[in-house]
């Protein structure tokens, strides 16, 4: 009898297995893999993470934050025209266009535990904005409102949605710039964005800084985008404002800027269309990040299975597992 | 030997990574380990095979305590203004990461020696010749730097391709059409030796060949089945061959369409040179049909760097150089240096960049050392960086290697004899 073993054959059905286990192992991982918790104990917060494999977590402790809001409505609409920049993207992928960027959007949050997430066209947005903003968060990518919720004026609905409470959460061109009225896109002119930050101070100069801003904010949630463009010249805000520039900056501009309006806010992730610019709008929104939010303390630390400790208490913890390479986030309200 | 060849991979690998390759195979693992798939957002760009590989691959390194696989380094914004020829980033990988990377490519690399060595064992009957290639491929000075020092897994599809080769010759067409769709989904240059994978079974079986094609061809099927149903039922398959139809940019100019079409015209071609050495093989009497088509699939495969190409492409062209450069044709060792030099300088170019791993984590130099070498190297002369030039310069290296190795080719594929009435006539085997 032939002993001989067929090494390439062998080896071909190996190679296929590891294959089909690859297959298997992608397609199986998930949010299912990772948990986190938290407990009031003595004045601190006692935390809790589990988590498949080996992982290196963030646990961040904050005052005057936020609660996950109740609903998060992404605007996109192909009949509205959109005022935003090509960009450029890595060797190789898709094109970085309104819609894409929309769709990861979703599974960009999903995975930091927002899930109550829905896309809504020009319509939707007008009856989001028609009621009472507390609570509710809508994302705009487009560069311009239709018509419907902003017409350039102080009476525009989302104006008032955002003084009810509302959170905005903004990139792409100027805040306030344009409006849609369907195919066209209507210049109010770069004054107009004082409608949103109480006075024109938005620097359209295009700026990759290199600087991080000195209130931790950048390292404790792993920011990745360093690019001010269209974000507002902090200084220049009005004194009353309630404001809070977050992540990279140039000195006089943050990669990430929070503006107080009435009961709401806006929030302004600058620069053109960048896959770093849809995880930091992501991991800020997840977060509960608002202008008046402050760092309590940060933990850093590694999980591998289980892993527990204890933090400061603020009002709201948020934990967020892979740094640079998030896996999973979420946000705690402090009991 | 082997251990030779294992710990200069090791070493080259902890102290050299090019990172921004890199970073997308932690960028990929994260995202699945996030739920999303290859494809749900961005960050891998191939076929899925790859990415499954990764996948394996990602539950050693949660087993083994990778729990950090890179940072955004603020200092290194910077660079990521500066384009040369290679893509600069300031995330920066680990050196457990690294090494793990290339642990996991010299296994291949291993693998790939051994089916260097089983081939010519079983097709030249050689055992010496065969430890000699064994020994070339896994000590080659190319294979070491691309591998440990690139992180590309472009030795993953000559793995495969020998596979093809192999099971073909042993007459398993059914694995060796999955080994080749295999090759195919890795990285797309193994698509052109089909002509002469079909030509080889065609004349190896007679009449029964064309029954073995389609053995092949429904072996390469099935693995595509396997391999693309998830992205095609998750509406991904464009995305999953994004790296073929999208190139850079959001927008398309002038450039990116001239481009195209001189890609479209290179590889039409190259496609009628591939079938023309088919016919060529189909018509030369072998006296070893096993020899005669391993001397033409090395051919078929050499012909598409007639197209100039980046350095990690030449790994799956390798084991057919050694082989023949060991066993038919001496002097392919002479393209075969040139290539040791030109395609590890060209695999080396973007060496600042490769040094930011040791140097962030592992205090290799202080920064500012690394940021004056940095921009040492970036800064321009006649609008020509230092990195541009060392690119250019081992980029012709290697591209001379190559024109050497289609020389040789031509050489021994038809020579010139003088005829008796003192002219020359060209001949064919």
């Amino acid at each position: 009898m032939n002993a001989r073993i067929n090494a390439p054959l062998v080896i071909a059905v190996i190679l296929l297995v590891v294959i089909v286990a690859g297959e298997a192992i992608v397609f199986t991982s998930g949010h299912q893999d990772y948990s986190t918790d938290v407990s009031m104990r003595d004045g601190e917060v006692s935390y809790d993470i589990t988590a498949r494999g080996s992982h290196v977590y963030d646990v961040i402790s904050m005052k005057d934050s936020l609660d996950r809001p109740q609903e998060v409505a992404i605007y996109y609409d192909e009949d509205y025209i959109s005022v935003v920049n090509s960009v450029s993207v890595a060797v190789g992928g898709r094109a970085l266009d309104e819609k894409y960027y929309v769709e990861q959007m979703v599974d960009t949050l999903m995975l930091r535990d927002i899930s109550n997430v829905r896309i809504v066209d020009e319509n939707a947005l007008r009856i989001v904005m028609d009621r009472d903003g507390d609570g509710v968060a809508v994302v705009c990518l487009s560069g311009s409102l239709p018509k419907s919720v902003y017409n350039g004026t102080a009476d525009s609905p989302v104006l008032k949605w955002i003084s009810s409470g509302g959170r905005l959460y903004w990139a792409g061109n100027v805040i306030g710039q344009y409006y849609s009225d369907g195919q066209t896109a209507v210049d109010c002119g770069l004054s107009a964005s004082a409608l949103f930050l109480g006075t024109a101070c938005v620097d359209t100069t295009d700026a990759k800084v290199h600087d991080v801003m000195a209130n931790r904010f950048r390292d404790a949630l792993s920011m990745q985008n360093n690019d001010t463009l269209y974000s507002p010249v902090l200084l220049q805000l009005p004194t009353d404002s309630r404001a809070l520039g977050i992540g990279y900056t140039d000195g006089q501009r943050a990669s990430v800027t929070f503006v107080g309006l009435g009961d709401g806010f806006v929030c302004i992730a600058g620069g053109d269309y960048s896959n770093f610019q849809r995880i930091d709008l992501a991991q800020v929104l997840a977060a509960g990040i608002g202008p008046d939010t402050a760092v309590v303390d940060v933990v850093h630390g590694s999980v591998s299975g289980h892993a527990s400790g204890k933090i400061p208490a603020g009002d709201h913890v948020y934990i967020c597992i892979g740094g640079f390479f998030p896996v999973y986030g979420e946000l705690h309200e402090v009991e | 030997m082997i251990i030779i060849g294992i710990a200069v991979r090791l070493v080259l690998g902890y102290l050299l990574t090019y990172n921004y390759d890199v970073y997308h195979w932690a960028l990929t693992i994260s995202n699945f380990e996030a739920g999303n798939g290859l494809y749900d957002v961005a960050g891998y760009y191939y076929s899925p095979v790859w990415g499954y590989i990764l996948g394996v691959f990602s539950q050693f390194t949660g087993l083994f305590g990778v729990d950090l696989l890179g940072d955004r380094f603020a200092e290194m914004l910077f660079t990521e203004e500066h384009t040369n020829f290679y893509r600069n980033t300031a995330f920066v990988t680990t050196p457990a990461f690294n090494t793990a990377v290339t642990v996991m490519l010299t296994l291949f690399d291993l693998l790939n020696a051994y089916l260097i060595f089983w081939i010519v064992r079983e097709v030249f009957g050689d055992v010496q010749k065969a430890r000699v290639c064994f020994a070339l491929w896994f000590i080659c000075a190319f294979v070491i730097v691309v591998g440990a020092t690139g992180g590309m897994f472009d030795t993953i599809s000559a793995t495969f391709v020998l596979l093809c080769i192999a099971t073909l010759i042993k007459g398993q067409e059914f694995i060796a059409g999955g080994m080749f769709a295999s090759a195919v989904l890795l990285k797309f240059f193994p698509v052109f030796m089909v002509f002469i994978l079909v030509a080889y079974i065609l004349v190896k079986h007679g009449k029964g060949g064309i029954l073995r094609v389609a053995k092949a061809i429904i072996g390469a099927l099935a693995i595509f089945a396997v391999v693309m149903l998830p992205p095609i039922m998750d509406g991904h398959l464009g995305d999953s061959f994004s790296f073929l139809s999208a190139r850079a940019t959001g927008a398309v100019e002038l450039i990116d369409i001239l481009m195209s079409i001189d890609g479209l015209v290179v590889y039409t071609l190259i496609m009628i040179a591939e079938a023309f050495i088919a016919v060529l093989f189909l018509k030369t009497e072998h006296e070893d049909i096993d020899k005669g088509f391993l001397w033409f699939a090395f051919i078929s495969i050499a012909i598409v760097f007639l197209n100039p190409s980046s350095p990690q492409y030449i790994l799956v062209m390798a084991p057919l150089l050694i082989i023949m450069m060991v066993c038919k044709e001496r002097m392919l060792r002479i393209p075969f240096t040139i290539l040791c030099v030109g395609t590890s300088l060209y695999a080396l170019s973007p060496i600042v960049m490769d040094l930011s791993s040791i140097t962030m984590y592992g205090g290799a130099m202080p920064f500012a050392s690394w940021s004056d070498m940095f921009l040492s190297f970036e800064s321009k002369f006649m609008g020509i960086s230092g990195l541009d030039l060392w690119s250019i310069i081992s980029g012709i290296i290697q591209y001379t290697g190559i024109v050497a190795i289609a020389a040789i080719i031509l050489k021994k594929q038809f020579p010139r004899r003088r005829t008796e009435s003192g002219n020359d006539k060209e001949i064919s085997e």
